[in-house]
């Protein structure tokens, strides 16, 4: 942060003001969550505006908890979850370094096909998904699940990496080359350390989107044991008689972990944003 | 019942690992051993016994069908031909680091292309299903699906081009509001003032919270009655009004800011939907604007002040053209990401009485797939909406340059 | 295209170090080298995915010894009733220690979607609980068959058989009856259940004060479902079925008109009902005892007696003042559906689950325990049936109403109505125009089911 200007009293005012008003905005759901999660009984709506309603209670919570395979849907989707992201990371910065590095025949156009990929609606891969994990007996299988996600969130992985990989310098690997090393060693010891932001920033991004998964996960598995936190919470909206405030308080555990580790690679989110161009 | 069972995931996901581990190993195995004996003599006789081996192994054994098996045992004979004659040894390493990836995406991502392509040549639909089912082949429909995709609406159905044309306002406004208010949010986190790091956390509460969840609170602050957007709305009417006679003038309200029946008037509904994705959206832009901005050397900052630039001028000539590198690309991907949203409009107009007037394109895809079952003629549908995208990505991607030709530099 | 004299990169070609230039001799060690690792693979891969199958045919006929019958069921029922369905299925395995069932739990539409998905690759349930609409739709798609050769039909009442008749074969076991909409009234604020309309809005005029937030009536007022009593009570239906069981839709009927104008009325002339109010807000402001009346279905009856214990009343719909007819909701409950491709050894199992499901004792159960209306005959005259307080209201709220149709039509109809009756009644269009709209729209979704 070293690079700021100093700012004068009046603009200070401004910025915090400003800044202020956005963190309101931001937090307006959150907020409206928790007052949801405190009410007793099922009320999503409610001409009661306060903050904090007069009869708050912690009944959804101790309901949540002791009456919900709550603690199972948070494992299942935990495990899952550190799994892909654990196989995405790996699988994508492989690919990335061959992408930055060297020059190949289908290079342009295997980049090319990564950010087409991003471009094919959802809805159109679903079936067709299903049907090959099927194929391959991975039907109602935690492994179906990471198979899937880990691989459809590779594109958008492989792409960061590469931006960042193409912004540290070559010299580093040749000189390490020159010292013996191979082509993986040269990878693993010098490029990988010092891609940590960005590897940071793709291993949060594949936690997110399997994280928050439902479609897919929703037509892969079947066993309620293995069911992850979406389609449990989802299952809480019932068909007529929602059970809102389990509902609510069930997405403020979920989100409590997800907020620690966004607040946790922050620090990583800076820099290690960036999106190369294919040119590279 | 709430008897948690721990061990067997454990065990699936120590196997999965393993599974992953020899898969990605044999891979590598297979190239590597490729390319050492590529050269050989008895390298095509040896992969045509393996591959006549395989398919073998894969009828006899697997039970799979004589086609499939011959033809998955040739790809192994197809791949030697290739490595004896087109990739003659070359290009070792970066194959070999780029195979499991290519793999993968190949199954999970070029399968499903060609899965769809087929059907949407095809009939499959709610009547077909069962027959699809049972004998595993359908009646070939040439263009019909395209044709019926392209019609034109009636009174009663939305035309295609309607929604398209709503798709594109729905992502240019997200766009412009994500980028304008991103790059306006991170200019003021990028000073130096107090607390900064307590209000970069806080603004990305939008990302970090799960989208199901933030989507869900949202819609029912949207309710007429009893949701806060309303309850605000009016009382910031009552603010800005003022009494002529008995009666109250709330000049807010001629421009039309006045308490919304979000849920069915579908204007409205519309207009909330793309609020909630741009509350949801902010966060990501913002990101990216900071990272773009901290990557600017202050000396060009101190240059332009001691050539009397003012902050317009310096924000103008030296903030813009050097975050341009970093956002160009973002903004592409966000102009993708927002097109392709199914989640938010779908959790915001499908649950239950949902309104039809505010899909958009990938929204309607969903429901013409999985609410009416009619595959094929949304798989023709997706490939119109997958190449719209395309079109759209290729041509600002060319004017923004960020695809050149690596041959010519 | 690639020029290869751009390879400047270590890795290429040209600079390929150690092994291979030490392996240039031995190239048949290599070629044996690549056949193991091969065949290893092969191996391995073979080993695998048989791992993988001996862990999903656990208990599954085997042939072995137990010779064990695996049915899975995939429901969409709240917990509390899953709860009681599972115990009825560790009673019945129980008794019968060759068939296993295991029970799913689906939310909303995805049970429908579930299953059509999973049928496309063979993985779709044996059996399927759920509401009578969604016999039409598989029925349709040929992925679940007549249930006349596994159970006796006549032994069930005949209104429950005729919600899943479509060209006459009746598709789904029928297990309860009801799923109907009634009228609740809160006894603090109202004493007596009006029995007609005119009494309705009168006693709901006295209750209703907008401003405070307070309103006569309450229901999910944009919702076609909603909507349907009221159009039986103008003289009209949504479907018309005719004698030789082909079925057409009358949406764009005078009965459809007067039954939107009514209800659009009841908003914006008598204004007993809020201005937008959906499920949540309709059960939300009931509860809190915000509301009057409300109209809503049996599955909400235990919620509200446990929140209003004996000050909830519940009584039929009323009779509309206008034409002096009552108000028909649709009525239907909840049927098993039998997977199109039963082997025999299922369809044997499928046989014994079904007649117990349908037996005296799980019937009586089913009042008591569901809280829901038998679906046989012989449940409906037993002593204890006659004699349960808490179900005769159900019955009564039952009588007036109609089979609801599982034909497709019906689908389209539902798909059809729902976005005309949100813009009629958010004053967006006339009903006049709208039932013209609605008829044809639906017209075209049938049609394009088929596309």
């Amino acid at each position: 942060m070293s690079s700021l200007e100093k700012v004068s009293r009046r603009q200070s005012l401004l910025s915090h003001v400003f800044l202020w008003a956005a963190c309101l905005v931001a937090l307006f759901p959150v907020s409206r969550i928790i007052t949801i999660s405190l009410r007793p009984g099922n009320r999503l709506l409610s001409s009661d505006m306060s903050l904090i309603p007069d009869d708050a209670s912690l009944e959804s919570y101790i309901k949540i908890l002791t009456e919900k395979p709550f603690l199972q849907w948070l494992y299942n989707s935990l495990l899952i979850t550190v799994t892909t992201s654990m196989i995405g990371v790996c699988l994508a910065a492989t690919a990335a370094y061959a992408f930055s590095r060297f020059k190949f025949p289908g290079r342009k156009s295997g980049l090319l096909f990564l950010m087409t990929t991003q471009m094919i609606p959802g809805a159109m891969l679903l079936l067709p998904i299903y049907l090959v994990l099927t194929k391959m007996g991975l039907n109602n299988t935690y492994t179906g699940l990471v198979v899937a996600y880990s691989v459809t969130t590779l594109p958008f992985s492989i792409w960061i990496l590469k931006g960042y990989f193409d912004t540290v310098p070559k010299s580093l690997e040749e000189a390490a080359r020159i010292d013996g090393c191979t082509e993986f060693g040269a990878f693993y010891r010098i490029l990988l350390p010092l891609s940590k932001p960005s590897l940071a920033i793709v291993f949060l991004f594949n936690f997110t989107q399997a994280w928050n998964e439902y479609l897919v996960a929703s037509t892969i598995l079947q066993d309620s044991r293995l069911r992850t936190w979406p389609l449990g919470l989802y299952e809480l909206q019932g068909n007529f008689n929602s059970e809102w405030g389990l509902f609510a308080a069930g997405s403020v555990l979920i989100s409590v972990p997800v907020i620690l580790l966004f607040l946790y690679s922050s620090k990583y989110m800076i820099s290690g944003l960036t999106l190369g161009g294919v040119k590279g | 019942m709430t008897s948690l069972s721990l061990l067997p995931a454990v065990l699936e996901i120590l196997r999965l690992l393993l599974f992953v581990a020899i898969a990605v190993a044999g891979l590598v195995a297979f190239l590597w051993a490729n390319y050492k004996a590529w050269k050989s003599e008895y390298y095509l006789g040896g992969a045509f016994l393996l591959s006549a081996a395989l398919g073998a192994e894969l009828n006899l054994v697997f039970g799979f069908a004589l086609t499939p098996a011959v033809l998955l045992g040739s790809v192994l004979f197809i791949c030697a031909l290739v490595f004896r004659y087109m990739i003659r040894g070359r290009w070792m390493v970066p194959f070999l680091f780029a195979a499991p990836a290519t793999v993968g995406v190949a199954l999970l991502f070029l399968y499903p292309l060609v899965f769809e392509i087929y059907l949407s040549f095809h009939r499959l639909n709610l009547e077909t299903l069962g027959d699809w089912i049972r004998t595993g082949s359908i009646e070939f429909t040439g263009l019909e699906n395209f044709i019926q995709v392209l019609q034109v609406g009636s009174e009663t159905k939305e035309s295609f081009w309607l929604v398209t044309a709503r798709t594109f306002a729905w992502t240019g406004i997200n766009l412009v509001f994500h980028v304008f208010f991103g790059l306006v949010l991170a200019l003021f986190l990028n000073q130096k003032i107090r607390w900064v790091g307590a209000y970069r956390t806080i603004l990305m509460l939008p990302w970090a919270i799960p989208q199901l969840i933030a989507v869900l609170a949202w819609r029912g602050e949207f309710h007429s009655a009893y949701g806060y957007v309303n309850h605000l709305i009016q009382i910031v009417n009552e603010v800005f009004s003022f009494g002529v006679g008995d009666a109250r003038v709330a000049p807010l309200e001629w421009i039309g800011f006045k308490p919304q029946e979000w849920w069915t008037n579908p204007q409205a509904l519309f207009a909330s939907i793309c609020i909630v994705n741009i509350w949801l959206g902010i966060p990501f832009m913002m990101m990216v604007s900071l990272s773009g901005l901290q990557s600017i050397s202050k000396s060009y900052y101190e240059a332009a002040s001691l050539d009397g630039a003012t902050a317009w001028q310096r924000f103008r000539h030296i903030t813009v053209p050097l975050i341009k590198p970093v956002m160009v690309p973002s903004m592409i991907l966000g102009m993708i990401w927002t097109f392709n949203n199914v989640n938010v409009v779908y959790l915001m107009t499908a649950q239950r009485g949902g309104s039809e007037g505010a899909d958009i394109l990938v929204s309607d895809l969903y429901k013409q797939a999985f609410v009416y079952n009619r595959y094929s003629f949304s798989a023709a549908y997706a490939i119109v909406i997958f190449s719209i995208l395309l079109v759209l990505t290729v041509v600002w991607m060319r004017s923004s340059r960020m695809t050149e030709d690596p041959g010519r530099g | 295209m690639f020029n290869p004299k751009n390879n400047f990169n270590f890795g290429s070609e040209p600079t390929s170090s150690g092994p291979s230039s030490a392996s240039g001799g031995n190239k048949p060690k290599i070629i044996f080298a690549a056949v193991a690792l091969g065949v290893a693979a092969l191996i391995g891969l073979q080993v695998f995915t048989s791992k993988n199958k001996d862990q999903k045919n656990a208990g599954e006929t085997t042939g072995s010894s137990s010779e064990t019958v695996e049915l899975t069921l995939w429901d969409q029922e709240e917990s509390e009733n899953t709860k009681v369905m599972d115990d009825w299925i560790t009673r019945f395995t129980t008794a019968n220690p060759d068939i296993r069932v295991v029970r799913q739990t689906y939310p909303n539409e995805d049970l429908r979607t579930k299953f059509t998905t999973a049928a496309t690759a063979g993985q779709a349930a044996d059996l399927v609980w759920g509401p009578n609409d969604i016999a039409g739709v598989f029925t349709t798609a040929k992925l679940i068959q007549s249930v006349e050769t596994f159970v006796d039909v006549a032994k069930f009442t005949p209104v429950a058989t005729e919600a899943v008749t479509l060209k006459g074969q009746v598709m789904g076991v029928p297990t309860t009856y009801g799923n109907h909409l009634m009228l609740f009234f809160n006894k603090n604020l109202v004493t007596d259940a009006p029995s007609t309309t005119a009494e309705l809005i009168a006693a709901a005029r006295k209750n209703t004060d907008a401003k405070n937030n307070r309103f006569g009536l309450v229901f999910f007022q944009n919702e076609p479902f909603w909507l349907v009593p009221f159009v039986g009570a103008f003289g009209g239906w949504p479907l018309r079925v005719d004698a030789d069981g082909s079925s057409h839709l009358e949406l764009n009927s005078e009965a459809m008109k007067n039954a939107l104008s009514y209800v659009y009325n009841l908003k914006t002339v008598e204004k007993i009902i809020p201005k937008e109010c959906d499920y949540d807000c309709a059960k939300g402001l009931f509860l809190e005892g915000k509301a009057a009346f409300t109209i809503n279905g049996d599955w909400s009856v235990r919620e509200y007696q446990a929140k209003l214990g004996d000050k909830l009343g519940i009584a039929p719909l009323p009779i509309l003042s206008e034409t002096g007819k009552a108000m028909t909701p649709m009525v239907s409950g909840r049927y098993v559906f039998l997977n199109a491709q039963l082997s025999e050894q299922k369809k044997a199992a499928v046989k014994k689950f079904v007649s117990y499901l349908t037996s005296r004792e799980i019937q009586i159960e089913v009042a008591e325990r569901l809280n829901r209306i038998p679906s046989t005959s012989e449940a409906m005259n037993d002593p204890k049936i006659v004699s349960l307080k808490s179900i005769q209201p159900l019955i009564a709220a039952a009588a007036s109403g109609r089979p609801m149709p599982a034909q497709t039509e019906m689908r389209a109809a539902w798909d059809a109505m729902r976005p005309v009756q949100q813009k009629i009644m958010s004053g967006d269009l006339s009903a006049d125009a709208g039932v013209n709209i609605m008829q044809q729209s639906a017209l075209e979704k049938l049609a394009s089911l088929k596309k």
